[in-house]
């Protein structure tokens, strides 16, 4: 099928999406806000309203809206199903698993710590609304062990069954990097589905976007939370796009903290490090932004494949991410509206 | 050809009473189940208050949903599981009406007979679990077949430990590309599909850093804490040896469990149908309330049944309170579920109607006009003397030999009308010229054959209107009935334009002055965009419109367009019913020609026997298709709503086989 044909339909559906986002104004009046309510009340007359369907604003807790907009995020994707059909498709599924991700992280920390929290406050955005999951079915399980056995079907046992040792609690951190080095891998092997050109493009935004991951993950495990340069490497992402395997190994190996940033500086990704007091509180925020602008970039040069759909997924996800910053924001009483900016990935 | 009439009937009873009652109930198979509780806080459930009553009115206030009965759900399970260990067909169940004992009895059958083969039971369970471990004891030493060092000095090494284990293919070359830091020998020993196993060599002392890499790298460990002699290749034939073994036993406890079958599989045959019964009746129970000394219970009943359940129930009618209620009594938020009922010709489309939607209780059933109107427009389309007769054979052996009725049923009779019309229009076989046409040729009457189909149109949308009105009365919606689209207004507005056009395509002139015609249409039209504020006037209901008023007039200013469209495309539709009869000939007359072409007597035959087939095959599922498409799209969208519950009661049923054997016994 000729490309234009394939991929009129989705991508003028996804201007329309982008046509629904926050505008600076929208973002300046939600800044301007000073309760959770308001908020609301304002995202409600912006297409957010769909969010909040059959919602009492008033009485919508922070979480509670945090989960609307995750979900409202995951409606509006998953509506672009429907214009893919063969390897395209496949590879779509591919990114859902994200979602179905978060939310059994979210199960198996609740199963250890909290069993009744899902049942009470349904804070799934994706299984038992998406996806061949069976809701009942995992949520009922009692223990870490049962609910890896619940999955058995599905793609993520192999990742989980390590973990799975009964009498054992689990380890978090391990189970959710097992997770989503997972996704990562899926999303890399799956990119054999797409084209040649759309590859290499994904290969070119993407792999910045590891690039940078890789970096923080290094950088931050090494100072805070002193791991041992074989668990960094094993965890760094390989799909780089400027920093190659050999570089990563060399970060990972590297004695100090001080010796990454030296290694780094005179690059293209030196901008991390580039105001002293800020450099840890702000990294995320700042690899955030970096891609939220070069992935807008990208949007105006790629026209008819698949990557149009891909960056929405990211674009789409940056502006939750901002609503709930606002929202954080403001339901720990910071009044700094400069500062709040500053928190946005967005630059107003 | 109508809906069943239902009403609610209220038990309640003594709780010793219970299974009794259930019981008779489950073999009635005639009560559909409603929620007692609900049904109590409705305050639907009324008990009058005499002094007969006065237990049961003082008894209510400690009412609590019905506690299923653990030990029934254990006797069910039990009996489930000695048919499966007696490996007995659940389609070969004895069940005898008559034979109806008590509960504790036959309990005492299945557990008897269970505590008989459970010391054998048990040890199979063992010797499965073993089977199963060999089975992967031997998958993993085959992994390590090539590794010819014995098992035991492995395991004896007093400075280094070892570990087994699995790792992705991306983890593996994560592995890799780290080796030098790495404080193990690493060997791979087996690629398999999902990665690589491998034997990794460590000094003890380091075994904890090489597990942390390890764990980072998604490693899955292969643990083998048993101990055995000899190299994984010696351990291999060992287990198998004993697997065999094993079999051997299996083999035993087998035969053992047979004797014990051939003595009692009679009973449990019988105890096993006893047990879906009760099943059955755990399914009426969930839906009960108790207190401590009575049962309450609730459920929709067929009118027609009620005689049959008062009979069935009489031994307890002096200590049990039975009453019925009408719809009307019992609340809006209680429908009736929906049983149709129509003749022995129509009663297979119900399955049409159900695959849209289930009538609702209040709704007419639209059954019989589907039934007819399929019919007509399957035969219209696909008229044809021979292949009617097959598709009428095709109908009745999948309804009596596959047991798919409503296909079979439906296939039958559709099979039937394309043979009246095959009649009609002299074709058997698709050949046009060995019979008369008794009514007409398609082919030699094109247009008459388009507008006898738009004719028919106008006749099916004029019915389907009427049923559109019938239902608005049942529903009390002057809205819709008297004034929306579907309504008198909207008929009126269909026939007028209708017989306009007909006089003016007869008499080439219009019979009334345009102004006027446009004053009555126009006016008609009018109706319809103000059906709320009138329809709310007249029932003097306020406000008048339930919606913006601005909103309500752009949807409706829009929706007379939408009107006027849908009324000219439904009935220009109905042309694809002349069309497919034109196409039906058309397609036979294409594999004629070729037919002629050929010399060969026998390729002849060939070609049209493969005609017919093609006909028959793609053709007959087409219009299958799009008189089904006419039935939901062009006239249910006039005047069915299917909001409907189906009527489904708790009954137990002999399996079908048991039942047709039964049956021809008698």
């Amino acid at each position: 099928m000729n490309n234009v044909v394939r991929y009129a339909a989705v991508n003028t559906k996804i201007r329309a999406l982008e046509g629904q986002f926050l505008s600076r104004e929208d973002c300046l009046a939600l800044l301007e806000k000073d309760s959770v309510q308001g908020i609301v009340q304002y995202l409600r007359q912006t297409h957010y309203r769909d969010a909040f369907e059959g919602m009492d604003a008033a009485n919508l807790h922070r979480g509670q809206i945090e989960v609307c907009l995750k979900r409202y995020a995951v409606d509006k994707l998953v509506r672009l199903k429907h214009y893919f059909r063969g390897t395209h498709a496949r590879f779509l599924k591919v990114l859902f698993m994200r979602y179905e991700i978060e939310d059994l992280k979210l199960l198996i920390r609740a199963i250890e710590t909290d069993p009744g929290y899902i049942y009470t406050s349904n804070p799934f955005v994706y299984i038992g609304r998406y996806g061949d999951l069976d809701y009942d079915k995992l949520i009922a399980s009692k223990s870490f062990v049962e609910l890896v056995d619940n999955l058995r079907a599905s793609p993520y046992y192999s990742s989980l069954v390590p973990f799975a040792e009964s009498g054992k609690q689990s380890n978090h951190f391990l189970v959710e990097m097992a997770l989503d080095l997972f996704y990562i891998n899926m999303f890399i092997s799956h990119l054999e589905l797409l084209t040649e050109g759309e590859r290499q493009k994904i290969q070119d935004i993407y792999g910045m976007k590891a690039d940078l991951l890789n970096i923080q993950w290094i950088y931050r495990g090494k100072k805070f939370y002193n791991l041992s340069p074989e668990v960094l490497l094993n965890y760094s992402i390989n799909f780089g796009k400027r920093l190659n395997k050999a570089f990563i190994k060399d970060l990972c190996y590297s004695a100090s903290v001080n010796e990454i940033e030296d290694k780094l500086k005179d690059g293209v990704y030196g901008f991390l490090f580039d105001h002293e007091k800020t450099k840890d509180i702000f990294m995320e925020r700042r690899i955030f932004r970096y891609l939220y602008y070069r992935l807008r970039d990208y949007k105006g040069k790629s026209s008819m494949d698949m990557v149009q759909t891909i960056v929405f997924f990211d674009l789409l996800e940056f502006e939750i991410r901002d609503i709930i910053t606002i929202i954080e924001n403001i339901r720990y009483h910071n009044e700094d509206l400069e500062q709040i900016k500053r928190c946005l990935i967005r630059g107003l | 050809m109508a809906i069943e009439r239902m009403e609610m009937l209220n038990i309640i009873g003594h709780l010793s009473d219970m299974n009794f009652i259930t019981r008779e109930l489950v073999l009635l198979g005639c009560m559909h189940p409603v929620n007692a509780l609900r049904e109590i806080n409705s305050n639907n459930f009324t008990i009058s208050t005499t002094i007969k009553n006065m237990d049961a009115l003082v008894d209510v206030n400690f009412i609590r949903p019905y506690r299923a009965n653990q030990q029934e759900a254990e006797l069910i399970q039990k009996t489930e599981s000695l048919m499966d260990l007696f490996e007995l067909d659940r389609n070969e169940v004895e069940w005898n009406p008559r034979w109806q004992r008590e509960f504790n009895e036959w309990a005492e059958d299945i557990w008897d007979i269970y505590g008989k083969i459970e010391a054998c039971q048990k040890e199979m369970e063992e010797l499965k679990a073993r089977q199963k471990r060999i089975d992967e004891l031997i998958q993993y030493f085959e992994y390590i077949r090539s590794l010819d060092i014995p098992w035991h000095e492995l395991k004896g090494m007093e400075n280094f430990d070892f570990r087994i284990g699995l790792f992705s293919k991306e983890n593996m070359a994560k592995l890799r590309t780290n080796y030098d830091n790495t404080p193990a020998i690493v060997y791979p020993v087996c690629t398999l599909p999902e990665g690589v196993v491998e034997i990794s060599i460590v000094p003890k002392s380091l075994v904890p850093e090489l597990d942390r890499i390890y764990q980072s790298l998604g490693y899955q460990p292969i643990n083998i804490p048993e101990n055995f002699q000899g190299t994984p290749r010696e351990i291999i034939e060992e287990l198998n040896k004993e697997r065999t073994e094993i079999n051997d036993k299996l083999q035993s406890c087998h035969t053992s469990i047979v004797k014990v079958k051939s003595e009692y599989a009679d009973i449990i045959k019988q105890a096993y149908a006893e047990s879906k019964i009760l099943e059955k009746m755990q399914v009426l129970k969930n839906e009960a309330a108790c207190s401590n000394e009575f049962f309450y219970m609730a459920g929709w009943v067929p009118v027609k049944a009620k005689k049959m359940i008062e009979e069935k129930l009489k031994s307890v009618e002096d200590r049990t309170m039975i009453s019925y209620k009408q719809p009307e009594q019992v609340g809006q938020q209680l429908t009736p579920p929906t049983l149709l009922r129509n003749s022995l010709l129509l009663r297979p489309f119900e399955a049409l109607v159900n695959m849209y939607g289930t009538p609702s209780y209040n709704e007419l059933d639209p059954t019989s006009f589907v039934g007819l109107s399929y019919m007509l427009l399957f035969g219209a389309m696909f008229g044809d003397l021979g292949q009617g007769f097959l598709f009428l054979l095709a109908g009745v052996f999948l309804a009596k030999f596959k047991y798919r009725t409503n296909l079979g049923g439906v296939l039958a009779r559709l099979g039937i009308s394309s043979m009246i019309f095959g009649a009609l229009y002299g074709s058997v076989f698709g050949f046009e010229h060995i019979i008369p046409a008794l009514l007409v040729r398609p082919m030699e009457n094109i247009n008459t054959m388009l507008i006898a189909a738009v004719g028919l149109g106008v006749m099916l949308l004029s019915v389907s209107f009427v049923y559109s009105l019938i239902n608005a009365v049942k529903r009390r919606d002057i809205e819709e009935g008297l004034l929306g689209k579907n309504g008198a207004s909207g008929l009126l507005f269909f026939w007028t334009l209708l017989i306009i056009v007909l006089l003016y395509l007869q008499k080439g002139s219009l019979p009334l002055p345009l102004p006027a015609i446009i004053a009555i249409l126009g006016a008609l039209l009018l109706l319809m965009v103000v059906k709320q504020p009138v329809a709310s006037l007249m029932m003097k209901k306020r406000p008048l419109h339930h919606q913006q008023v601005r909103d309500y007039y752009v949807e409706e200013g829009f929706g007379i367009l939408e009107t006027i469209l849908s009324m000219l495309s439904n009935t220009i539709s109905f042309v694809r019913v002349g069309a497919f009869a034109l196409n039906h000939v058309g397609l036979f007359v294409a594999f004629e020609t070729m037919s002629e072409m050929i010399q060969n007597a026998g390729g002849k035959i060939l070609i049209l026997i493969l005609g017919n087939a093609v006909i028959i095959g793609l053709e007959g599922l087409i219009v299958f298709i799009q008189g089904l498409r006419l039935e939901y799209y062009e006239l249910f969208g006039k005047y069915y709503n299917g909001s409907g519950i189906p009527y489904r009661p708790v009954e137990w049923k002999l399996p079908r086989k048991k039942r047709r054997r039964a049956s021809a016994e008698a």
